[in-house]
């Protein structure tokens, strides 16, 4: 057995940004990120003859502050993909941050609607953003968009991967990825539609939930 | 030879050494017959490290000050501060072997750097010197 850490650049377009740090997406749009959180789960590595090893169990909270993140130890191999769900699975969905200790990422208060029926926050993305036509005006105007419930889960296949990566008894191999806000965002008018939820203005939340699959890469 | 026994014994009852990654030929490889951790009890990240990526990363077009692969610049000037930026995971003071930095040195499939391994010796001075806390000296 190896050991699988997932690496985890935040970025708009290729610019990776901290928190409020003003960056420009592939649109010519400028923006922020205040915060930009979403969980990993269902996680699945892909060998070239068609085998997979599941991660079961595995649930991965990505924020701006870490990159790295321990995902499983996993048999010894070459894999050349990987597939992840942006979200929980129904049966965690279902169950509230209070039944898990404070180490476990699915303790995450912030990362909850505030009731089981509701269930927890997949993506939560808030931020700054300039809505000048020009793109020369400040950027000031606040967007919040949270994504859930089982019907936006969003399974992402990536695609082979250039290089496939050697799991080696008792070394460390990483995925190294990219979430690209400005592909999640795309599409999306900061200045009509600033705040979605599955709650409140869900049509906006499906249409950034949509977007999904196509803000990741690998960072190679 | 008793100043590497001296430095490593105490290492290895600690646990904090693989004993199998400090065979003589790694502490004194064949290409330039000696190895730093031979005549130095601390690693130096400034005399020690910055060699390493001067030579094997932080040339024009990787990581360095302008292209910065991977966000990473490797640059003598900025190199502490990127490795050690929080959250990164690039250094890992408590399980170097773990670390980012060190994962991708010795990956199979995407290894750092692209032309060649680094020689034993510069990967066990890269190893060491985050056991010895990865401190800016």
């Amino acid at each position: 057995m190896g050991v699988v850490y997932f690496h985890i650049h935040t970025d708009i377009d290729t610019n990776e940004v901290d928190s409020g740090v003003v960056a420009k997406d592939a649109s010519g749009r400028h923006f922020q990120l205040n915060l930009a959180k979403f969980y990993l789960s269902g996680i699945v590595l892909y060998k070239a003859d068609g085998s997979t090893y599941t991660l079961n169990n595995v649930y991965i909270l990505k924020d701006m502050e870490n990159e790295v993140y321990y995902a499983d130890s996993v048999p010894t191999g070459n894999y050349t993909s990987v597939s992840f769900n942006v979200g929980l699975d129904a049966a965690a969905n279902a169950k509230a941050p209070s039944g898990y200790v404070p180490s476990n990422v699915l303790s995450s208060t912030s990362m909850w609607f505030g009731s089981t029926s509701e269930g927890y926050i997949f993506m939560n993305v808030q931020g700054l953003a300039d809505t000048t036509v020009a793109q020369t005006g400040p950027v000031n105007s606040p967007f919040n968009y949270l994504i859930g419930t089982n019907a936006m889960l969003k399974n992402v296949k990536m695609p082979a991967m250039d290089a496939a990566m050697s799991v080696v008894t008792n070394q460390v191999a990483y995925v190294h990825i990219v979430a690209d806000y400005g592909k999640l965002l795309s599409g999306i008018d900061f200045k009509t539609q600033s705040n979605a939820s599955p709650y409140v203005n869900a049509a906006t939340a499906m249409q950034i939930d949509n977007n999904i699959p196509n803000m990741f890469r690998y960072e190679y | 030879m008793d100043k590497v026994i001296k430095f490593l014994l105490p290492l290895a009852l600690l646990g904090l050494v693989n004993c199998t990654t400090y065979k003589k030929q790694d502490l004194y490889p064949s290409q330039s017959g000696s190895c730093a951790l031979d005549t130095v009890k601390t690693v130096s990240f400034s005399k020690n490290i910055i060699p390493i990526f001067k030579t094997n990363c932080s040339y024009s077009g990787c990581h360095d000050d302008l292209v910065k692969a991977g966000s990473l610049d490797l640059d003598s000037a900025d190199a502490y501060t990127s490795l050690m930026k929080r959250g990164t995971g690039y250094v890992n003071t408590s399980n170097p072997q773990a670390s980012l930095l060190y994962s991708q040195l010795l990956s199979a499939s995407q290894p750092m750097p692209p032309t060649g391994r680094l020689s034993d010796c510069d990967l066990q001075l890269i190893q060491v010197w985050m056991q010895q806390g990865a401190e800016n000296n």
